[in-house]
């Protein structure tokens, strides 16, 4: 499975980072940061970032300034 | 008990008093408004005083929570009457100083009158709790991070640094306090608005001190298991929040992947345009730069911190730079001046925390002397020198080092965005007008921490909606600032009532929000508003510079369209 933040989605080979966050309904044209595993995946990296079985997904909006 | 230390440079005393019973409830800029307040109606200061003269007074304080085990209770306050502004002024800071404090059982340090002579002084602390002030003119003219390594050598390890560079010795208006962070010891926290190091400069007093104490102050509680409860529950939904947050997980320049799409990101002097290249400033290349440098992020400022925004900056050689590399100053630095690299940016930071001036002055100053044609758009070289200049007292550096309205009035700018003096930060009031309202109307001069109205709930919203956000983020800020750091507050809200819970802990009394949101939000406000109106503020001065309300934004054809008469309907206490 593929955690992306509370949820989960089932793994298969050549599934990759953009499949996952359509799957989850993440909006990614709005202020949106990514990472897997811990590590940022910029937008341009999406459909090209293949994920592996356990792997762990976070997205993030910005909705404040500091 | 808790205790404070009076200082009087007059006489070079220090002296250790029992803490006022009167401000126990009070912490942070709650306690800064009803202080300054005091004094003027004690007769001991008229709010036209001269900032630089003898009756200002230095303010350090911690917030109310502080000596608890809550995330983010050890922020510092900083305060008095502004060098800058001539209005109130609270700086709010991470870093380990309120920690240190706490241990040694203080709330509170004031700084009063001037002193008999020209030598520089530092107040230390130490780990037995005897303060003293010593000899500082060995530290005359070094930059924060020699004053800090001075102090290491003296001290050990165990310390906490708070100090003015050669700008607050020169009580240049744009003058910081430097604070050290928890762990790393770089002076890389600021209390940096509004001219605070040149107050701290014209007491004569270079540094604070504190070492950690052999036996650290335990807090008294009134009812210690209530505390701990609403502490629990709330420190878990910030760390739990902390997990999908930005500033958790990039740091604070994330905020530059919204404003860049939304017209909020400074552009070009506040142009209004959008910036196309903003991806050589954003978090995709400040990510790269961290993996393969050796730098960091998720780092606390000071212990118990679940958010850890902080970060660590290193150079292509993998060497230090900077630390604390924040949103506004990429901003200003950055897009603000059409300079579109991180890394002569993060030189810009770290000079500015050694200089000890504040980046929001000073990126705003550079992109007004780029408009007037004094330095060239992007010529980031030429900032880097000015900056120099302004470190070594020579040039246009002493007119830097007074900030943007200086620079602007020098060399004839007509467009010069600060608001009550001090320099506008990081959001185009056009395309966050709630944010307008705030550097329009705020005590505190252009402040975006006093009320940031960005965000999917307000980016919307007609101009009522947006003036009623600002009034009501203006109180929240208020106590937000008296008690922690506003980005763990913003986790809190939906269980904000246990605030109250853990005032009725500490201190006894009802479990009652409202001795928060009223007596440390609304009550401040008034206060702060107070102080400004008999230091000779008005409405005239709740308004933005001309060219927002002239101008269009390019990016959405938006001007800053509140005039000062609507705004006095709209925005009411």
């Amino acid at each position: 499975m593929i955690k992306v933040n509370d949820f989960s989605i089932p793994y298969h080979e050549g599934i990759t980072l953009l499949d996952v966050l359509k799957e989850a309904n993440t909006d990614i044209n709005g202020p949106v940061l990514v990472t897997v595993g811990g590590v940022f995946v910029g937008i341009d990296s999406y459909k090209d970032t293949l994920l592996k079985d356990g792997d762990e997904v976070l997205t993030m909006r910005v909705v404040s300034g500091g | 008990m808790w205790s404070k230390l009076v200082i009087d440079m007059s006489k070079f005393t220090v002296e250790k008093l029992p803490y006022d019973e009167a401000y126990l409830q009070l912490g942070g800029r709650a306690l800064i408004a009803n202080y300054m307040m005091d004094l003027v109606k004690g007769g001991k200061m008229d709010p036209k005083c001269d900032p630089l003269g003898e009756q200002n007074v230095l303010i350090f304080c911690t917030g109310v929570l502080a000596g608890t085990n809550f995330t983010t209770s050890h922020r510092i306050s900083v305060g008095g009457k502004s060098p800058l502004t001539g209005t109130i002024k609270e700086c709010s800071s991470g870093g380990y100083v309120a920690k240190l404090m706490a241990e040694q059982g203080l709330r509170m340090i004031t700084v009063h009158n001037l002193p008999a002579d020209d030598k520089l002084r530092y107040l230390h602390i130490g780990k037995d709790g005897v303060a003293e002030l010593l000899d500082a003119e060995e530290l005359r003219g070094l930059g924060s991070y020699a004053v800090v390594d001075a102090m290491r050598e003296k001290y050990g390890d165990n310390i906490s640094v708070a100090c003015i560079g050669p700008a607050g010795e020169r009580k240049y208006k744009a003058a910081s306090i430097q604070l050290t962070e928890f762990g790393t010891l770089h002076p890389s926290r600021v209390a940096a608005r509004g001219g605070i190091g040149a107050l701290m400069g014209v007491k004569g007093l270079k540094a604070v001190v504190i070492e950690k104490p052999t036996t650290p102050y335990k807090v008294e509680y009134a009812d210690e298991a209530m505390f701990k409860d609403a502490a629990k529950e709330l420190n878990a939904m910030v760390a739990n929040a902390a997990k999908v947050d930005p500033f958790h997980n990039f740091g604070t320049i994330s905020t530059i992947e919204k404003t860049s799409k939304d017209g909020i990101l400074p552009v070009k002097n506040f142009s209004g345009r959008l910036y196309k290249d903003y991806k050589g400033v954003g978090v995709e290349q400040f990510m790269a730069n961290l993996a393969t440098r050796g730098g960091c992020n998720k780092k606390p400022c000071q212990p118990g911190c679940a958010v850890q925004c902080s970060n660590i900056y290193h150079d292509k050689d993998g060497n230090y730079v900077t630390s604390g590399f924040e949103y506004e100053t990429i901003a200003l630095f950055g897009p603000n001046c059409m300079i579109n690299d991180l890394d002569k940016i993060a030189q810009m930071d770290r000079m500015c925390d050694d200089i000890g001036v504040d980046t929001i002055e000073m990126g705003d100053a550079c992109a007004v002397a780029m408009e007037c044609d004094y330095i060239k758009w992007g010529d980031a070289d030429a900032v880097l020198g000015l900056l120099e200049d302004m470190r070594n007292g020579v040039g246009f550096g002493n007119v830097l080092g007074n900030g943007c309205e200086a620079v602007g009035l020098e060399l004839g700018a007509k467009r010069i965005p600060v608001v009550k003096h001090q320099a506008i930060s990081g959001y185009d009031p056009r395309n966050t007008k709630g944010t307008g309202i705030t550097y329009a109307t705020c005590p505190q001069g252009a402040d975006h921490t006093a009320a940031l109205t960005m965000g999917r709930a307000f980016d919307d919203a007609g101009r009522a909606a947006q003036a009623y956000a600002s009034n009501k983020l203006q109180v929240a800020i208020c106590f937000s600032d008296s008690m922690m750091c506003l980005f763990a507050f913003s986790h809190i809200v939906p269980k904000m009532h246990l605030l109250g819970n853990m005032m009725a802990g500490l201190y006894g009394g009802p479990a009652d929000i409202t001795r928060v949101t009223l007596g440390l939000g609304v009550k401040t406000l008034l206060t702060e508003r107070a102080f400004n109106k008999l230091a000779g503020f008005t409405d005239e001065d709740d308004k933005l510079p001309e060219f927002f309300y002239n101008e269009r934004s390019e990016a959405t054809g938006s001007k800053f369209d509140i005039n000062p008469v609507e705004l006095e309907v709209l925005f009411d206490f």
